[in-house]
């Protein structure tokens, strides 16, 4: 039984959220409420969407840390824009600006890893900067309360509201996005040639041209995806804040790396799923949110991140030494 | 360069019976650095047929077929697939004509599973739906085709050396393509599999299929070859029709002189005190009440089906598998941490996974085990005693390269396999643990290594090997011990055996 468990990454996860939102449930009633759970949703859809990119990153063997600095530079310059061209439209015309302006951000990555081969940590880790102190140099540095009437509007725009115990529970149009968006891309990895194609060249990048995978231009729809769905994190992030804020989604790529890993991907590229990612992020976020609520102090909520990654790296090395022992397998020098 | 005149008109004619030519390649040249691994090659393939390449280590087989494949770039010449030149050099090209690899280094995926690994094609429309219930349906078939019993669902990462590839070859022949190219499709495979490989082979040249088949195993490319194409050094030494080759001219023509496939002389003296006594040892499911001792300067064989355990008693005896019953004792004190143990020394033969590493120098890896004779009296590591010890490697095993700094991935599959046995003979060692140790190693070079076993053993190295091959298990052994499903069954001395009643042995498992 433990050991069917250990082997489905996915099923371990949930049992975890089950038995931590348990725990958390007997020590604070209301973490059980409609309200608590949709406000979790609700604070999961910026990490979730830049969970996403950066999973897509690294099924291909590389890494994206800039997806942060991506997400607050979209926000950040469509703000500015907006706010300048006194633009009053609707705010899908927005995000698709933050969309776009993210998927350059992206390219930008993609071009410095696929033409001059520079490893992906290193470039992404310069662009992280780049993009923050640039957006900081060139386009400003005050915090912006008053954003286009339609952004802000967007913070409450409910895709429905639930009215349990006299308390109203509202379902956020964002969490609506990211669940659509995790399902499109679930399906895209799992069920086209595409995903397959992300799988195999983040697990033998030399075979999977040998079998004709196009590599470059894999790698680079990974980098720019990635940009795009951290461009449209950051206008929600902005938008559910009724705030363009510079120096918001600060070492936000840290939990997101926590949250891929533990949802079963490898540095080493090639693996990696949609599922055991959200799982990631609905654990993160969920300790995040509830930790006050059971009067643990919320600078815990870094040391929980840095115990739920050293476990999400721990438990697949455990499980592979298990496989190799129970074949008789272990070779090693 | 001994060149023959009759044969080598089948290289550039263009039109066979039969319509034009599967592969003509023509003029290849390739260099890496100052090494030619192909030296302006004529090499052609008529339709439905099955063309072998032959040539030592390092001689550009591979390279050749990763020039068709449009995996490297040639210099100079041009490939042609069935009439047309291929337009660009690029694996994409090269897929869209038919031409299907199973590359020396298999190319799988480890983190897909087995069916994902078989019907994978990267060159299809990025958008085109998969459906992963076919996916498994038509890997089941593939892998039901060559009557392979493998889970479809499995990890590939999680499967032994020669299933991996199996699943390459399945992979391969269930891609519908035209042109199979199979570079040493048989290096890790049983006798039982090479034959259920030639017969697929041969099902397939029926329906049209052509073949590029490389092997050491000269017995294979007798039987199974319609042409027959000799390299040396990246020369064409010699092609023509099968019928004008036996082994004998295959290999002579290769080496450019006669190999001999000596027997083990004079075995030495068995002395009282044995360098490794095994008693009573047994793990689970694969093997039980194992006991044998070897003795300073002779070769112990363990011999047995794939599966028979012999492989897991080796690498228990190495300390790479935790035995749960029996003890091992080395010059009479029984030792638990002999992994770490530099006395003792382990061989794989997947040398990719579990052996060297790959992006590190031919010296670098030579020494890994052998650090101690390499420090300098201050205590640090100096380079030119590694440039020495590697250079001295590099002579005694014949490892082709120009230098020993390159790294060794530059290296030929077969020249790998060298470099794995000079990391382990380097620091010389009391024993020593072959598990297949000439994988991949072409019949000259074969003997050379079969030479450095026998002369290490006669410096007072105590061997155990374990080999698929019966020739090699009688060329180097001087006992042997008969393992079947986990139980010695016979202990024999290999001058007494016949390779015939050796392999009786082995299948008939001790029911006689
Ligand atoms: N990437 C590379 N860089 C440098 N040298 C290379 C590279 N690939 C091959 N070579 C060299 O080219 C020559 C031919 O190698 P190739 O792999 O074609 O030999 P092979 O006939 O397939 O040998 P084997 O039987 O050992 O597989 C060798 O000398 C090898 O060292
Ligand atoms: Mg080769």
């Amino acid at each position: 039984m433990i050991k069917r468990l250990l082997g489905s990454r996915e099923l371990l996860l949930a049992a975890v959220i089950l038995v931590l939102a348990i725990v958390f449930g007997m020590l604070a009633p209301q973490f059980f409420s409609f309200a608590h759970m949709f406000g979790i949703g609700r604070s999961a859809v910026v990490l979730g969407l830049l969970s996403l990119g950066l999973l897509l990153v690294m099924i291909t063997g590389g890494i994206d840390v800039s997806v942060s600095a991506t997400a607050v530079a979209s926000m950040y310059i469509t703000s500015v824009a907006l706010l300048e061209l006194n633009y009053h439209g609707p705010f899908l015309l927005a995000a698709v600006l933050a969309v776009v302006i993210g998927a350059v951000f992206g390219l930008v990555n993609a071009t410095l890893v696929t033409i001059l081969k520079l490893p992906s940590l290193i470039v992404t880790l310069g662009t992280l900067t780049l993009f923050r102190g640039g957006l900081l140099a060139f386009v400003g540095s005050d915090r912006l309360r008053e954003l286009p009437a339609k952004m802000s509007e967007f913070s409450t725009a409910q895709l429905f509201t639930l009215e349990t115990g006299g308390r109203p529970a509202p379902f956020h149009v964002s969490v609506a996005v990211l669940i659509v968006i995790a399902v499109l891309l679930a399906w895209a990895l799992r069920s086209t040639t595409w995903g397959k194609s992300m799988y195999a060249v983040g697990d033998d990048e030399v075979a999977a041209r040998r079998l004709g995978v196009a590599v470059t231009p894999v790698k680079i729809s990974a980098f720019v995806l990635a940009g795009a769905l951290a461009g449209l994190a950051g206008i929600m992030s902005g938008a559910l804040n009724r705030a363009a804020d510079p120096f918001t989604i600060v070492g936000v790529e840290m939990d997101a790396l926590a949250a891929v890993v533990l949802g079963g991907a490898a540095v080493t590229g090639g693996r990696g799923s949609v599922l055991g990612t959200m799982l990631g992020v609905i654990l993160i976020t969920m300790v995040a949110a509830s930790l006050v609520l059971v009067g643990i102090p919320s600078a815990w909520r870094h040391a929980f991140v840095g115990i739920f990654l050293l476990l999400g790296l721990g438990i697949p090395a455990l499980r592979q030494r298990r496989i190799e022992k129970a074949r008789g397998m272990v070779v090693s020098n | 360069m001994t060149s023959d005149s009759s044969a080598n008109a089948a290289g550039s004619s263009v039109l066979e019976a039969g319509g034009p030519s599967a592969v003509i390649a023509q003029g290849i040249t390739k260099t890496y650095g100052e090494v030619t691994a192909l030296d302006n090659v004529d090499f052609t393939v008529r339709p439905g047929t099955v063309h072998c390449l032959v040539g030592e280590n390092g001689s550009g087989k591979s390279t050749l077929t990763k020039i068709i494949a449009g995996v490297e770039a040639q210099d100079s010449g041009t490939v042609s697939v069935e009439g047309r030149v291929l337009s660009s050099i690029d694996p994409r090209t090269a897929i869209q004509h038919g031409v299907r690899v199973i590359y020396q280094d298999l190319a799988l995926f480890p983190n897909m599973s087995v069916a994902e690994n078989v019907v994978f094609q990267g060159n299809r429309s990025v958008l085109i739906p998969v459906s992963n219930r076919k996916a498994r349906k038509k890997a089941s078939e593939a892998l039901a085709a060559l009557d392979l019993n493998i889970d479809p669902g499995t990890r590939l990462g999680d499967l032994s050396t020669a299933e991996r590839q199996l699943v390459a070859i399945a992979r391969t022949v269930s891609s519908d393509g035209k042109i199979i190219l199979m570079d040493e499709p048989t290096a890790s495979l049983t006798s039982r599999e090479i034959d259920q490989l030639l017969e697929t082979v041969d099902r397939l040249r029926q329906q049209g299929l052509s073949f590029v088949f490389i092997s050491h195993k000269l017995r294979e490319v007798t039987s199974v070859a319609d042409d027959v194409t000799v390299l040396r050094d990246g020369q064409l030494i010699s092609t023509g029709r099968a019928g004008e080759y036996s082994q004998e001219r295959i290999a002579e023509l290769m080496t450019g002189g006669l190999v001999e496939n000596n027997r083990r002389e004079t075995p030495a003296q068995e002395e009282s005190e044995p360098v490794v006594e095994v008693r009573g040892l047994g793990l689970a499911s694969s093997f039980h009440d194992i006991d044998f001792s070897m003795h300073r300067g002779r070769v112990l064989g363990l011999a047995g089906l794939v599966g028979s355990g012999r492989i897991e008693i080796g690498l228990s005896v190495a300390g790479l598998v935790r035995a749960e019953r029996g003890t091992v004792r080395i010059h009479g004190e029984s030792v638990e941490n002999r992994r770490a143990d530099n006395r003792l020394q382990y061989v794989p033969d997947d040398r990719l996974t579990e052996g060297l590493f790959l992006d590190w120098s031919i010296a670098d890896n030579i020494v890994t085990n052998h650090l101690d004779g390499v420090v300098t009296p201050r205590g640090t590591v100096s380079p030119s005693k590694i440039g020495e010890l590697a250079d001295d490697w590099r002579s005694k095993l014949r490892v082709k390269t120009p230098d020993v700094s390159h790294p060794v991935s530059s290296l030929s599959g077969g020249n790998q396999q060298r470099v794995l046995l000079a990391r382990a003979l380097a620091p010389e060692p009391d024993v020593v643990i072959l598990n297949n140790p000439t994988v991949g190693v072409d019949i000259g070079s074969r003997a050379d290594i079969h030479d450095v076993v026998r002369n290490a053993a006669d410096e007072g190295t105590a061997f155990l090997v374990i080999s698929d091959e019966p020739a090699e298990l009688l060329s180097i052994c001087d006992d042997l011990v008969f393992i079947h499903e986990g139980r010695i069954i016979d202990r024999r001395s290999a001058d007494s055996l016949s390779e015939e009643t050796l392999i009786d042995i082995i299948s008939e498992g001790g029911r006689s």
